[in-house]
């Protein structure tokens, strides 16, 4: 493989590579169905969370 | 942090305190080959190939103890704090090895030479030196933010979905963003723009992370003005804010023709370390000192105002007296005359460093002072231990038996 094809690739695959993961996170971070469980585990760490839980 | 989060004992007695000593005699072993001249020049990476082996069976160690802790937690989550830890741990361990494989000279030698040669040697320097801010000095600090801003202004993390966000892009941008230290270099100019402009999009998931522990703040404000534990916090989160955008900055092509090798690179690094990363050290300290020693608060409130005083003081002047110096410095290091010869010998903007390095003297140690109050009270607090039993507090998840 030459220098210019592995500098092409670098140039392409690593951007969509990691363009592509990032949207794929985003889309699971804000998929409205995960925000009651997201809210729980924002709340998991409280100190009156643990007595919630036990409750 | 990680046992409270998992609800979980860690997974191995030993092991933690192979950690623990194995990691401060890899420190003692470093530090004793500056002073025998053993090093292998690399910015951050100085210490030789037999303290670097060292350091690889303890932080894999450290790793494997982490990642089994974290595999028998009680919670079905990995809360977004134990993310932060786990990119810390395993990127330091991949950045540290690959930066230095290196071939020793003989087995019985200190000395050795790195595999990497060249440009690409500075490269791999930079993409290790850079991480090294990313991941030694934000990543980790970012998990105690995380955890200890939202306990201890009793209200959950404003947005955590933004906080998911934030550390993936974080992790994806600061990888590629080491090239902007060789800016002006024989690096390929395509792979200095390329570090310039990751550099910048990086505000953006920083700013998410210091914007979403300031909001989280909305509704606490009145904790924040009478609690100095919570405005350590929150000026760490404030710090973390501006010492960002001022990195961003620094790494845009124009500006770091006049910032580079100059004290403005010091001065920013002294705003993230002392306005995010001790600030945010301190805020924990007094968090956590009280409860590990049965008490309430610490056995000197008022010394925790005196030293968030002091800190906020020293960084201050430290920071904008490095300023000064650096613009001052790269002004006179370009200064030209008529006859296109260098206005200035480079001992003159030496001397000119003197009030801004007095200034920056006394922001240290004001600074100092400050972190000297903090080890005397937690001192005290310790003297002074209580035995108060805190029935609500069920670190662990409960046995079967109960």
């Amino acid at each position: 493989m030459s220098h210019e094809t592995l500098v092409l690739i670098a140039k392409v695959v690593g951007p969509i590579w990691m363009g592509g993961f990032l949207f794929v996170v985003l889309i699971r971070a804000y998929n409205p169905r995960r925000k009651p469980e997201q809210e729980r585990i924002a709340r998991s760490i409280l100190p009156d969370a643990d007595a919630e839980d036990r409750a | 942090m990680l046992q409270r989060t998992s609800r979980a004992r860690l997974a191995d007695a030993v092991s933690p305190w192979f950690v623990l000593i194995g990691f401060n005699l890899f420190c003692v072993w470093a530090a004793t080959g500056y002073v025998m001249g053993q090093t292998q020049s690399k910015e951050y990476a100085e210490p030789e190939w037999y303290a670097d082996l060292w350091l690889v069976l303890v932080w894999v160690t450290y790793f494997v103890v982490y990642i089994r802790t974290l595999a028998r937690r009680a919670e079905p989550h990995i809360y977004v704090a134990n993310w932060y830890y786990m990119a810390f741990i395993l990127v330091v361990a991949m950045l540290h090895i690959v930066n230095n494989l290196a071939l020793p000279v003989t087995w019985g030698s200190g000395e050795s030479f790195t595999i990497w040669s060249g440009v690409q040697d500075a490269m791999i320097q930079w993409w290790y030196g850079h991480n090294a801010v990313a991941f030694f000095l934000t990543a980790g600090f970012l998990g105690m933010l995380y955890y200890f801003l939202p306990v201890r202004a009793q209200r959950p993390i404003w947005s955590y979905r933004l906080s998911i966000l934030s550390f993936w892009g974080i992790v994806f941008f600061y990888m590629w963003a080491g090239s902007h230290h060789l800016h002006y270099t024989a690096l390929p100019y395509w792979v200095q723009t390329l570090g310039m402009t990751f550099s910048v999009m990086l505000l953006v998931p920083s700013w998410a992370s210091a914007g979403n522990a300031i909001a989280t703040l909305n509704g606490a404000w009145h904790k924040v003005r009478d609690d100095a534990v919570l405005r350590f916090m929150f000026v760490a989160a404030v710090f973390y804010g501006l010492s960002t955008f001022e990195g961003s900055f620094l790494a845009i092509r124009p500006v770091n023709s006049l910032s580079h090798y100059t004290d403005w690179t010091v001065g920013h690094v002294h705003s993230g370390t002392l306005g995010w990363v001790a600030m945010i050290v301190f805020g924990a300290i007094y968090s956590m000192v009280p409860k590990l020693w049965g008490r309430n608060d610490m056995a000197w409130p008022k010394a925790v105002e005196w030293h968030f005083w002091l800190a906020i003081a020293g960084t201050l002047i430290y920071v904008v007296s490095l300023w000064n110096a650096g613009i001052t410095q790269g002004l006179m290091w370009r200064a030209y005359d008529e006859g296109g010869a260098l206005s200035y010998s480079f001992i003159e903007s030496v001397e000119a460093m003197l009030p801004y390095y007095a200034a920056r003297t006394l922001g240290g140690g004001l600074f100092l002072a400050g972190a000297l109050l903090c080890a005397l009270n937690c001192r005290a607090t310790m003297r002074a231990a209580g035995n108060r039993v805190d029935e609500a507090d069920r670190p662990l998840a409960t046995q079967p038996a109960e």
